[in-house]
């Protein structure tokens, strides 16, 4: 009978393509073939991708979507519907995003209601590293309230604890899945608070520790990724995640639903008693050194300047808050949420601004460094899985709503939440996510930032070096940083994506005063 | 419906036993043959075809000749020149029958194919239409992007497309085709009988005879 699981999507690679297809004879087809090159690895992960969508997990939802120009639309039923046709091969969020994770050593976090795949996507991301079915199942730690640091790290050993007479003497024995490099957690709000401080220390800092002995948790390939499941994100669970924990969430997939139109390959599956990952073709598996060589691949993918432009002005709207503070600088969220107040309410006291118009009065928080670091490299890796030679913007939207869910946070009484069609995205977050980065976009575009970007061309000038830079010129560039004040002043209006902007003339300002003031000293 | 790629002188699927014959691992030919970009199970199929119409033929020579029917490009030479061989023995039912033809069509095949690698005798029929290349990833095809730009290149039966920023080059004859990616833009070749049509909404390439006679 034909294996119906191992069917991979063709893979037409091969050296000399110039030249064409190389003569055969007859004879030769009852030589042994030299085994083949083996695909690209950006080649091999796609060809992953399309066997787990084809033939393992029955998803047929395309919400990571890539289109050259206006992709066909559908408007359906009365209530603001949209179906979208994307024009370009798009993707499986529920696999692609646990695929990259896996690519670059990622924490991904799956949620959804019980029964959606999410354990089992995980699993597979086990065996393809490599792993058995067996011991990647034996190896995912169930959550559960009784959980213990002894129950998820190992125990000392009894008759060391018995004998030694240092902690240094006690021997432990450590549990095996720690260094697996597909580690999975399952219900990880079901965990003890005490509990999870031990698995931070191991997701954070790639160690455990118990009784002064310390264990890497890395693996050879040095390439390790986790793979914690929930049923929700919302503070849900029987204890409450520590948010540091889930700080380190890389990004947060919901699991989607079963598609009642593909009844007939799970009967098949229920009658055939089959598991998607006891089947996983071996040429899909990577070996220790193609996960590192992938991992590097990845981190080489350019960001051209272009795309780091947009994403900077899409990050310099959220820190900002009018009335925040009293000191320029410190008109942040996080002042006011350090000093216990609450953001909500000072976004909604500024009664000068357009809140419609300033993206930053929609959340409660600015972005974190770890996260933003987290979508350049999402960003790169789905580039590289695509086949791009560089990160495009697309890419970064793409990205954007997994990695910054639970990250950047709405604020629940701004009025877009409160009235009409969009008050959907006050429990859509994704698309509130989605939206909020192509708002920025049209916004970028409107203000003609690509092309007139004077801070930009003023932050250059430094970077050039001041060598050969006299008094005249010094104070040229000085004037230029003042009137550029004068000219964000004389708008009246102040918004969330002129703070860092403002932040950097003073910055400049403060290197050309001293490097003035050294100038006139030497002289 | 979705369109898959494939040769149009393969609309019938194969049928026929394999036969075992002493000596020879078929079974590795037909790794071979899959390995060339061709289909193992029409191989086996062509040669026990070859076989029960003449025994005495030359069993290595008839693998050649159903190893390119079945789409080993690479072997389209070799196999032109053992039918040749065939003919001139009086083996010719042998390497007709392995080609899926009558007998009294091989010679005129033979000849046109010296001049037109995309002629078989059903071609009119299929209105010129040769076959059709790449096919979208996740449906098993070879490419990510709709198939752009098609030009000829100076080798024969070779033309190239792009998809997306990535340029292949297409190898086709009438049983069989493979791509290959470039790593830069070619440049284009005299236009000759065939050519390379694309789609705004396919990602399938076609490989088509204006006179499909």
């Amino acid at each position: 009978m034909a294996d119906r699981w191992h069917k991979l999507s063709e893979s037409p690679t091969t050296s000399n393509a110039a030249d064409g297809v190389a003569p055969l004879a007859a004879a030769d087809l009852f030589r042994e073939a030299p085994a083949p090159a083996a695909p690209p690895l950006d080649e091999k992960l796609r060809q992953t991708y399309y066997w787990i969508v084809n033939r393992a997990v029955i998803s047929p939802y395309y919400d990571v979507e890539f289109s050259s120009g206006r992709p066909l639309t559908f408007e359906l039923g009365d209530a603001g519907a949209e179906l979208t046709l994307p024009n370009e091969p798009s993707y499986s969020s529920n696999v692609l995003l646990p695929l990259l994770s896996f690519a670059v050593g990622g924490k991904c976090l799956l949620i959804g209601g019980p029964g959606r795949g999410k354990t089992t996507v995980a699993v597979l991301m086990g065996v393809l590293a490599g792993s058995t079915p067996e011991e990647v199942r034996r190896g995912v730690q169930q959550g559960q309230p009784q959980l213990s640091i002894s129950d998820l790290v190992g125990i000392p050993l009894p008759r060391d604890l018995m004998n030694a007479s240092s902690l240094a003497e006690i021997g432990i024995a450590w549990r095996e899945w720690l260094s697996r490099p597909v580690k999975i957690v399952d219900e990880y709000n079901r965990i003890p608070t005490k509990t999870q401080s031990a698995l931070l220390t191991m997701v954070a800092e790639g160690y455990v520790e118990s009784h002064d002995q310390m264990r890497r948790t890395a693996p050879a390939s040095g390439v390790e990724s986790w793979f914690f499941t929930a049923n929700d994100d919302a503070g849900g669970g029987t204890f409450p995640v520590i948010q540091a924990l889930r700080d380190r969430m890389d990004v947060t997939v919901p699991a989607a639903g079963f598609n009642s139109r593909f009844l007939d390959e799970l009967v098949a599956r229920v009658e055939a008693g089959e598991k998607p990952e006891e089947h996983v073709p071996a040429e899909l598996v990577f070996g220790p050194d193609e996960q590192s060589a992938m991992r590097a691949a990845i981190r080489a993918v350019p960001v051209p300047a272009e795309v780091r432009r947009r994403l900077e002005f899409f990050l310099g709207h959220f820190e900002f808050v009018q009335g925040g503070g009293r000191r320029f600088e410190y008109r942040t969220k996080d002042t006011v949420t350090t000093a216990g107040g609450r953001v909500a309410e000072v976004i909604e006291a500024n009664s000068g601004a357009d809140l419609m118009t300033d993206l930053g009065a929609q959340t409660l928080n600015g972005l974190s460094v770890r996260a933003l670091q987290t979508l350049i490299v999402y960003a790169k890796a789905v580039a590289w899985f695509r086949g791009r030679d560089a990160v495009s913007v697309a890419d970064v939207g793409a990205m954007l709503p997994f990695v910054l869910r639970g990250k950047l946070l709405p604020n629940p009484t701004h009025p877009r939440f409160d009235v009409g069609a969009e008050r959907e995205l006050s429990t859509d977050v994704m698309s509130w996510l989605a939206d909020l980065f192509a708002e920025s976009c049209r916004q970028f575009d409107a203000l003609g930032r690509g092309t007139d970007d004077p801070v930009g061309d003023l932050l250059a000038q430094l970077e050039a070096g001041l060598d050969g830079v006299g008094t005249v010129e010094a104070g040229r560039r000085l004037t230029q940083i003042e009137a550029r004040l004068r000219t964000v002043a004389g708008t009246g209006k102040l918004y969330g994506r002129d703070f860092d902007d403002l932040m950097a003339l003073k910055y400049l300002h403060q290197r050309y005063t001293a490097y003035l003031r050294w100038l006139e000293g030497r002289s | 419906m979705i369109r898959r790629p494939g040769h149009l002188a393969d609309r019938t699927p194969p049928v026929g036993t394999p036969v075992p014959v002493e000596g020879l691992d078929l079974e590795l030919a037909g790794r071979n043959v899959a390995a060339a970009g061709g289909s193992a199970e029409r191989f086996a199929v062509s040669f026990a075809a070859g076989r029960a119409a003449g025994e005495g033929f030359d069993a290595i020579a008839l693998a050649g000749i159903a190893g390119w029917r079945a789409g080993a490009l690479g072997l389209r030479d070799d196999a032109l020149r053992s039918i040749d061989a065939a003919r001139s023995t009086g083996a010719g039912v042998a390497a007709a029958a392995a080609l899926g033809m009558d007998a009294a069509d091989l010679g005129a095949f033979v000849d046109r194919q010296r001049a037109d690698r995309y002629w078989w005798p059903g071609r009119r029929e299929a209105n010129g239409y040769v076959c059709a290349v790449g096919g979208f990833r996740g449906l098993g095809g070879a490419w990510t992007a709709p198939p752009a730009d098609g030009r000829p290149l100076d080798a024969d039966g070779a033309f190239a497309v792009r998809t997306g920023e990535r340029w292949w080059r297409i190898d086709a004859d009438v049983w069989g085709s493979r791509l290959s990616p470039l790593d830069d833009e070619p440049e284009p070749g005299a236009a000759g009988a065939a050519s390379v049509l694309t789609f705004a909404d396919s990602y399938l390439a076609w490989i088509h005879v204006a006179a499909p006679a």
